[in-house]
C-alpha cells in the first residue's frame, strides 16, 4: 500500500476534482460527445464497431471445428479459401482493411451451398458479409 | 563440462524484466550472459493481461506512480510501435456499481491529464444508447459509459525483442538453460552453474549476477543464502478465439474487483483473478471456480460472453512484494531493486522483483544504473529512446509485400505485428515458395524457418510463443505435424523426434484447453483425435 500521507493527498485531490466536475456539470450540462467522436478518433486504428445484428450473429462465427467440408463444397473468394473466412479473417477485425486485396478476383464460392454442407452450421454468407464490410471500412 | 565463460554480468531470468536488464547492460557496453530456464517470456510476462497501462487505479493511492507509469508506458509505445496497439476501453456504469457515472468520469478527467504522456486521447462520455451502439453486447441496463485508452502488446514478442536487441549489442542469451547453483567466493557471488537443453552443464563467471526470476526469485536468492520475500499472487485469464470487439470492456466481479475483457491481435483475453498463491510456480492448475469467477463477472456487464468460444486459459504468478494485511487486489505493484550486499552481506548479487509489465523498462533501467555504478560504466541508458528491432522504420503496405511473396495480405499483416519493418527479411528466408503452415493464425513457413534459425525456437511450444503456432481456433489440429517437420528440418530432428515433439506439444496445449472446452470444442477435439488415428 502507498504511504498513508500520499494516500490522503491522493484522495483529497480526487475530492477536489469531483467537486469541480459537479460544478462544471451543473453550469454547463453539455451533451455527451458520443459515437461520432469515438469513430473519428479511432478511424486510423480501424476500430470499427459491430452492428447489433452482427453482434447477435457473432458467437455463431466461432462454431467452426476445422473439418474442411466447406472447402470441398465451395471454392474461393478471390484468393481466400472459404474455411479461412471464419477461422482466420473474422478474428483480427482491425487488420481487415489491410486485407481487401485478398478478396480481389473471381469469386467462385457458393457460400450458401457451403453453409448448407457445414456440419455445425457456421453462417458462411453472414461471415463473408461482415468480413467484406470491415475490409472495405 | 566446458571451461567457465567470463562476463561482466549474468542475468538469470528471460522474462521481460530480465531481457530488459540484458538489453540495457549490453547497450551500455557490458558483456552479458542471459539465462532462461524455459523460454523467453514464458513465465509471468507471457501470462499477463498483455497491457502497457498507466494505472488509473493508482490515482487513489499515489499520483506519482500513475505519472511515472504513464511516462514509461509512453517510452515503450515509442520504441515498440510495430507491436503495440491501442486498447480502447468502454467502461459501462451499471446500477449498483461501486462508482456512479459522475465519480467514474471524474477519475477519467484526472487520468486525462496523464494520457498525453503515453500518446493517448482523453476520455469520451457516452449515454446508454451511444454505448450500446458502439458495443451492442453490453448489458442493456447500463446507465452510461466512459471511454479510456491504454496500450496492448504481445508480451512474448516484447520479451524476445529485448533479447534480440541485447544480442545485437553483443550479449549472449540461452533459453532452456537452468541455473542449478551460484558460484561463491566466501560471501561473494562470482557466477552461476547451469544445465543446458542437451543436459550439458557449464559455469559462467560474472562480476555481478542479476536475479530477475519473478516468482522464482525467492528460490534463486536462497542459493546464495540471501532473502527475497514475496507475496505471490496467481492470475488466470480466459482466451477467446477472436477479437470479440474492437473495444475492451471493464466490469466488476462479484467481490468488487475490476475485471477486463481486452482484444489483442486476433484474440480476446478476459480476466483476471488475483489470489494469494502458495504452490510451485512451475506447476499451475486452473480451477473451474476461477473460470466461473470470471464468467460470472461478465454475465453482468457483457452477457454474450458465455456464448463465445474460449480456446484456452492462461495462468501465471505475479511476484508481488510481501506485505501483511492488504487483500490481493490492493497489493501495490511496486518494484524493488535489492543489492544483497547491503541487505544480506552477500555481494555480487542483485535482485529485481515486483512491478508490472508496463514498468519493465524502468525497472531494468534502475537495476542497470545500480550495476553500472558497481562496474564503473559511465554510459547512460538508451532503452527509452532506441527503437526495438522491427520498429526502426515505417511498415511497407501489407498488400504489396504479400504480392511479392505469394502470401495473403492477412498473413503479412499479422507477420508485421511481430517483425515490424523487418518482415521482408523474414519472408526472404524462403522466397517464392512460402506457404502457410497454420491457416487460422495465419503463420507462414518462412516465418517458422526464421524463428528456428534466428529466434532460438527449440521446441514447438517456443514457436507458439514466438510466432503464434497453434494459437488460433484450430488449436494445432491442422498445423502441428507440418510445423514439426519444418522446425525439425532446421534442427535436424529425425522423423520420430518430429512425431514426439508434436505429441508433447499437443499434450501441453490440452492442459490449457481442458478447463474451457465447450460443445464445439469437444467436437473439434474428437475430430482431431480421429484424424491423427488416436495419437495424442
Amino acid at each position: 500500500m502507498a504511504d498513508p500521507r500520499q494516500r490522503t493527498a491522493a484522495l483529497a485531490r480526487l475530492a477536489v476534482a469531483y467537486a469541480r466536475h459537479q460544478v462544471r456539470r451543473t453550469i454547463r450540462r453539455a451533451p455527451p460527445r458520443g459515437v461520432a467522436e469515438v469513430r473519428a478518433r479511432y478511424a486510423a486504428d480501424h476500430y470499427e464497431h459491430l452492428t447489433a445484428r452482427e453482434r447477435a450473429l457473432f458467437p455463431e462465427m466461432s462454431r467452426c471445428i476445422n473439418c474442411g467440408v466447406c472447402a470441398l463444397v465451395a471454392g474461393r473468394l478471390g484468393q481466400t479459401y472459404v474455411p479461412d473466412l471464419a477461422t482466420a479473417y473474422l478474428r483480427p477485425l482491425h487488420l481487415l482493411p489491410a486485407t481487401a486485396a485478398d478478396f480481389d478476383g473471381p469469386a467462385s464460392a457458393d457460400l450458401a451451398e457451403a453453409a448448407a454442407a457445414c456440419p455445425v452450421g457456421v453462417p458462411l454468407p453472414a461471415v463473408a458479409a461482415i468480413v467484406r464490410r470491415l475490409a472495405q471500412a | 563440462m566446458s571451461a567457465p565463460s567470463a562476463h561482466d554480468v549474468v542475468v538469470i531470468g528471460g522474462g521481460v524484466t530480465g531481457a530488459g536488464v540484458a538489453r540495457d547492460l549490453a547497450r551500455r557496453g557490458a558483456s552479458v550472459l542471459l539465462l532462461e530456464k524455459e523460454d523467453y517470456g514464458g513465465g509471468t510476462s507471457g501470462s499477463s493481461s498483455c497491457m502497457i497501462h498507466g494505472g488509473p487505479r493508482y490515482l487513489q493511492f499515489d499520483w506519482k506512480t500513475t505519472k511515472l507509469s504513464c511516462e514509461d508506458a509512453g517510452k515503450i509505445v515509442r520504441i515498440a510501435r510495430h507491436m503495440v496497439h491501442r486498447v480502447v476501453f468502454l467502461i459501462p456504469v451499471l446500477p449498483g456499481d461501486r462508482n456512479n457515472l459522475e465519480r467514474m468520469e471524474t477519475a477519467m478527467e484526472v487520468y486525462d491529464r496523464f494520457q498525453p504522456l503515453k500518446l493517448s486521447h482523453p476520455h469520451v462520455r457516452l449515454n446508454p444508447e451511444q454505448a450500446l451502439e458502439l458495443e451492442p453486447g453490453l448489458a442493456p441496463n447500463l446507465l452510461g459509459a466512459v471511454t479510456m485508452e491504454e496500450w496492448g502488446v504481445d508480451p512474448h514478442r516484447l520479451a524476445w525483442a529485448n533479447v534480440q536487441d541485447a544480442i545485437e549489442h553483443g550479449a549472449q542469451a540461452l533459453n532452456h538453460t537452468r541455473v542449478t547453483g551460484l558460484l561463491r567466493d566466501g560471501a561473494r557471488v562470482v557466477g552461476v552453474r547451469y544445465r543446458g537443453p542437451d543436459a550439458a552443464t557449464g559455469e559462467a563467471q560474472a562480476k555481478v549476477v542479476v536475479n530477475a526470476t519473478g516468482p522464482w526469485s525467492e528460490g534463486v536468492a536462497r542459493l546464495a543464502d540471501a532473502v527475497v520475500k514475496l507475496r505471490p499472487a496467481k492470475g488466470v485469464h480466459i482466451v477467446y478465439d477472436r477479437r470479440l470487439s474492437n473495444f475492451a470492456v471493464s466490469g466488476e466481479a462479484v467481490d468488487g474487483r475490476d475485471i477486463l475483457m481486452v482484444p489483442h491481435g486476433n484474440f480476446t483475453l478476459a480476466g483476471t483473478t488475483d489470489d494469494d498463491f502458495y504452490g510451485d510456480p512451475d506447476d499451475l492448475d486452473v480451477l473451474p471456480d476461477e473460470v466461473d469467477y470470471i464468467l460470472e463477472g461478465f454475465d453482468r456487464v457483457f452477457p454474450a460472453l458465455r456464448q463465445h468460444r474460449a480456446v484456452r486459459v492462461t495462468a501465471g504468478v505475479r511476484p508481488t512484494l510481501f506485505q501483511w494485511r492488504p487483500n490481493e487486489d490492493d497489493l501495490s505493484r511496486r518494484y524493488e531493486i535489492i543489492d544483497h550486499r547491503k541487505r544480506d552481506g552477500v555481494s555480487g548479487l542483485v535482485t529485481v522483483t515486483g512491478g508490472k509489465l508496463s514498468m519493465y523498462r524502468l525497472m531494468a533501467e534502475d537495476a542497470t544504473d545500480l550495476i553500472a555504478r558497481e562496474l564503473r560504466i559511465d554510459e547512460r541508458c538508451t532503452t527509452g529512446t532506441a527503437p526495438l528491432p522491427g520498429s526502426e522504420a515505417d511498415l511497407e503496405p501489407a498488400a504489396a509485400l504479400a504480392r511479392a511473396h505469394g502470401l495473403t495480405a492477412l498473413a503479412v499483416a499479422r507477420l508485421q505485428t511481430r517483425h515490424g519493418c523487418r518482415a521482408a527479411a523474414v519472408l526472404d528466408v524462403k522466397r517464392g515458395t512460402s506457404g502457410l503452415v497454420c491457416r487460422c493464425e495465419p503463420l507462414s513457413e518462412a516465418e517458422l524457418i526464421w524463428a528456428a534459425r534466428q529466434e532460438q525456437v527449440l521446441t514447438l511450444a517456443d514457436a507458439f510463443r514466438r510466432v503464434g503456432l497453434a494459437a488460433g481456433p484450430c488449436a494445432g489440429a491442422a498445423c502441428v505435424e507440418r510445423a514439426a517437420q519444418v522446425i525439425g528440418r532446421e534442427l535436424d530432428w529425425s522423423p520420430s523426434q518430429q512425431r514426439e515433439a508434436a505429441c508433447d506439444f499437443i499434450k501441453s496445449l490440452w492442459v490449457g484447453r481442458a478447463p474451457v472446452l465447450n460443445r464445439r470444442g469437444w467436437a473439434q477435439e474428437e475430430l482431431s483425435y480421429g484424424a491423427r488415428r488416436g495419437y495424442r
